[in-house]
């Protein structure tokens, strides 16, 4: 039962400690220079929200999450900046 | 004659020599003055940077101690964060070197994955710090309860715990932080509810054990229950079962607020005191709340069938209703224990 016990609090601890968030806070100025870092062209307009699936412009965009190769965009919608999450599921 | 050009060579030889000995000291001191710019904005960028990142792990640090039956939830989280890049007064804040040793020698060498987030807005120094709170609360509170907690009472439950966070922190995230937190908190629809589970009053009012017990509810009961009700119902997807916990829920929080649920916790007395403690007050409440955890969940389960036996006995209520809250919660140590949790009440 202890072993059990000790099974989930490990299973628990494995999945999501392994991510180390790296957070950088930006002014929409810079927009561009950020999508030039990540090679990103929204004009292309194939860039979804992650949250809503509403194309993602440069007026719009919230927030950019990159995973090894791959980029998540979130847009300003209220309900979307409220679901964000700096500890994604 | 001789004399006057003399003394006037000498004059203009020092001043000649005063400008030429300016611009060396000029030349030598700018870069000194420079560098030690460039140094004391490092070391302010290096600090407010830190600030950032000791929020987060602060957030998590208070969570572990206070809310320590949550542990699953705060187990599954990223244990830091790092903030590559912030901004204060319109000047930009970062520190590259800071960055790479961060990410690719501290992070690689513990087995990390980065994952790297950029956020765009016009937020002051004070917003990101109260960003960092209120997404670290979300992630511990909001997004686990979906299933459980209506919008309101999730987003209230958020901004209490940022904003009582803030004011035991003020010293790491400063008195605006607090004030801005604070702000938030007092829109919160479900603020009056949070306050009232959150007092040491309503404690002494509705608990039916002899004092000395003394502590609010909200860490000690109310999140253990909801924690309890959302592993339950984690693998139920249809709505309207998730509407009715939902509702369910809301009634049982307002309800313990008012007053209107007595709480009956189990310890090591025997249970004719419990019993005793039950019958002195039972008519006082709509239902009692009986909380116990680890062995004393077996004196629960001997106590529930008699205290139904008083509801009907007593009160002549036929069949009151009897809802369990039950299963395996993180407790001291990060150790596993079982939790118990019956409320018994009038009305079905």
């Amino acid at each position: 039962m202890r072993n059990m016990k000790s099974s989930i609090m490990r299973n628990a601890q494995s999945s999501l400690q392994k991510l180390l968030p790296v957070i950088s806070f930006a002014r929409p100025s810079d927009v561009d220079k950020y999508l030039k870092l990540y090679n990103i062209d929204l004009n292309s307009g194939k860039y979804r929200c992650a949250i809503c699936g509403d194309i993602v412009t440069r007026e719009n965009i919230y927030a950019l999450i990159a995973h090894g190769s791959s980029i998540k965009l979130i847009c300003n919608k209220p309900s979307c900046q409220a679901k964000f999450s700096i500890s994604p599921p | 004659m001789f004399d006057e050009i003399l003394n006037f060579i000498k004059q203009e030889f020092s001043s000649v020599l005063s400008l030429v000995v300016g611009v060396i000291i000029g030349l030598i001191a700018s870069p000194i003055i420079k560098t030690m710019f460039k140094a004391i904005k490092y070391l302010v960028a290096l600090k407010d940077l830190g600030r950032l990142e000791k929020t987060y792990s602060s957030v998590l640090k208070y969570a572990k101690k206070n809310l320590k039956e949550l542990g699953l939830i705060l187990n599954k989280l990223p244990e830091e964060i790092v903030v590559e890049t912030t901004y204060k007064d319109d000047v930009a804040l970062y520190s590259r070197f800071r960055a790479f040793f961060k990410k690719n020698i501290v992070g690689k060498l513990r087995g990390k994955e980065i994952l790297s987030i950029t956020i765009f807005g016009n937020m002051s120094y004070e917003e990101q710090i109260a960003f960092i709170i209120q997404k670290a609360f979300e992630a511990i509170i909001s997004s686990e309860y979906e299933k459980v907690l209506g919008v309101d009472l999730r987003d209230s439950l958020v901004t209490y715990y940022s904003y009582k966070f803030a004011f035991l922190s003020q010293s790491l995230v400063g008195k605006g932080v607090t004030l801005m937190l604070e702000r938030k908190f007092n829109e919160a629809k479900s603020k009056e509810i949070i306050l009232k589970l959150d007092s040491k009053e309503l404690e002494a009012n509705i608990t039916l054990n002899p004092p000395p017990e003394a502590r609010p509810l909200l860490d000690r009961v109310i999140m253990p229950i909801i924690e309890l009700k959302s592993q339950e119902i984690s693998p139920i997807n249809d709505l309207s079962t998730i509407e009715l916990t939902r509702r369910e829920m809301q009634q049982l929080l307002t309800k313990i607020a008012e007053g209107k649920i007595g709480i009956l916790f189990i310890g090591s007395r025997t249970p004719e005191e419990y019993l005793q403690y039950l019958k002195s007050r039972i008519d006082e409440f709509e239902g009692v709340l009986i909380c116990a955890r680890g062995k004393r969940a077996i004196l629960c389960d001997h106590l529930v069938p008699e205290i139904i036996k008083e509801y009907q006995g007593s009160l002549g209520i036929e069949t009151p209703s009897v809802k369990t809250f039950e299963g395996t919660l993180p407790s001291e140590e990060n150790r596993l224990l079982y939790y118990k949790h019956v409320l018994i009440s009038k009305r079905a």
